[in-house]
């Protein structure tokens, strides 16, 4: 979203309107979906935290001091609502609901298996799953949030240097598991 | 390897040093690939997604926007200043005879010295810690007891004899000699009515007038508790 944009629409929010908050869910939803999901791989737990986070945002929007960090800030609101209901049901880093593609990385190896959109989805998750907790959370803010790594830090209440090193050994685990398949969802993700 | 997202890994990471000081580069490959194809809200979640939320979030206030905490800071001072600067004022323009305000208060401290007066603290004191989280029938009879008080002193008020021969009104007056024809006649303000009433039937001769801004604003007094002041002189 354009960032003078957004800034109008949190003032507007801010001041009470229902229709400005109304868009920025809209326009924040999907992303920070994808974000909670990688800390909580469950559908329906993921769609209770992101109400329960705009529940939240909502009453606090009015005290929000800097409208333009609204992304850093209704993330670490949908973080810690996920944290917190992962706490409270101790499921935290379990497996995801469906065993996604639990065989398909050893099976494929060396396979130039013909991947179409829905496996390729299929294979990330897998992939992302086979990740640390931590390092999912930081692929999660700052590959999918776009944040940068004192914004990460920031919300995950740890030094930016950690962030930084957290990220570098996710891309190298995931590079390592997505290589065989690294053709295929290249030339997906850019000719789709 | 000149196709991947990682090539700027080398292939071995452990031998090298990550660099926490700066950000790395940004893999624009591979943050495109993540965001394609990471797990998202399904076309039917994303529809319901408003629905529902709508129905949790707090209804607005009509005049939530004008009394949002920026706005807030913004007038509160200036309002308060206002406001206060009005009620000096209204306290420097109020007329009135000082004499008959002196008089006034001072039959209040009279009457707050009074036995009875004492009493009506004591019944208000007990009665104050019942008025919190009691239920209704417990907190009555102190209510009761209250009102009762009240009703003894002014019947104790009301109970010195008319002067001039005429009959003792059955409401509370204080009949104040300033001579021997001339009194300040004192007596609740809603005892008005009840007064003129009386006054229409006595002896000609018997001149009643309300003594000017007798009825001085109390606005810490409760209705019943006002009073008016007025001058009986015998011209027989």
């Amino acid at each position: 979203m354009d960032k003078s944009l957004l800034l109008s629409r949190v003032k507007q929010a801010q001041q009470g309107d229902r229709s400005a908050f109304q868009m920025l869910v809209n326009e924040s939803m999907p992303i920070l979906y994808r974000v909670v999901y990688q800390i909580y791989p469950n559908r329906d737990e993921v769609y209770d935290i992101l109400q329960d986070t705009f529940v939240k945002a909502y009453r606090a929007l009015p005290g929000l001091k800097n409208p333009a960090a609204w992304n850093g800030w209704i993330t670490r609101i949908a973080v810690n609502t996920a944290k917190t209901r992962l706490s409270r049901r101790k499921e935290w880093a379990t497996a995801p609901e469906h065993h996604l593609f639990e065989n398909t990385v050893s099976q494929a190896q060396g396979a130039e298996a013909s991947l179409e959109a829905e496996d390729t989805q299929r294979l990330l998750s897998e992939a992302l799953q086979q990740l640390s907790a931590e390092h999912r959370e930081v692929v999660a803010l700052v590959e999918l949030q776009e944040l940068n790594c004192a914004e990460a830090a920031e919300i995950l209440q740890c030094p930016a240097g950690t962030v930084r090193s957290r990220l570098f050994y996710a891309r190298k685990k995931l590079s390592q598991i997505l290589a065989p398949y690294k053709k295929h969802w290249v030339s997906e993700s850019t000719d789709v | 390897m000149s196709n991947s997202p990682f090539s700027h890994l080398p292939e071995d990471a452990s031998d090298i040093d990550v660099d926490l000081t700066s950000d790395p580069p940004v893999d624009s490959e591979l943050r495109d690939f993540i965001q394609r194809f990471s797990v998202g809200p399904t076309p039917e979640e994303q529809a319901r997604f408003w629905d529902d939320l709508s129905q949790k979030l707090p209804e607005p206030k009509a005049s939530a926007h004008v009394f949002a905490p920026p706005v807030l800071k913004r007038y509160l001072p200036w309002t308060a200043l206002a406001s206060g600067m009005a009620v000096v004022l209204l306290f420097l323009a109020q007329p009135g005879d000082q004499s008959v305000q002196q008089a006034e208060v001072s039959h209040r401290v009279e009457y707050q010295e009074a036995p009875a007066s004492e009493a009506l603290n004591d019944v208000a004191s007990e009665a104050e810690p019942m008025v919190l989280g009691a239920a209704p029938a417990a907190r009555q009879a102190p209510e009761q007891r209250l009102e009762k008080a009240k009703q003894a002193e002014r019947s104790r008020e009301g109970t010195s004899p008319a002067p001039l021969g005429l009959r003792t009104p059955d409401f509370p007056v204080r009949w104040e000699p300033l001579s021997e024809k001339v009194f300040l006649v004192h007596i609740l303000a809603n005892d008005r009515e009840r007064l003129l009433k009386l006054a229409a039937d006595w002896p000609s001769g018997l001149v009643l007038t309300e003594v000017l801004e007798s009825s001085v604003p109390d606005t810490s007094a409760e209705p019943h508790e006002k009073r008016e002041i007025y001058r009986l002189e015998d011209r027989r």
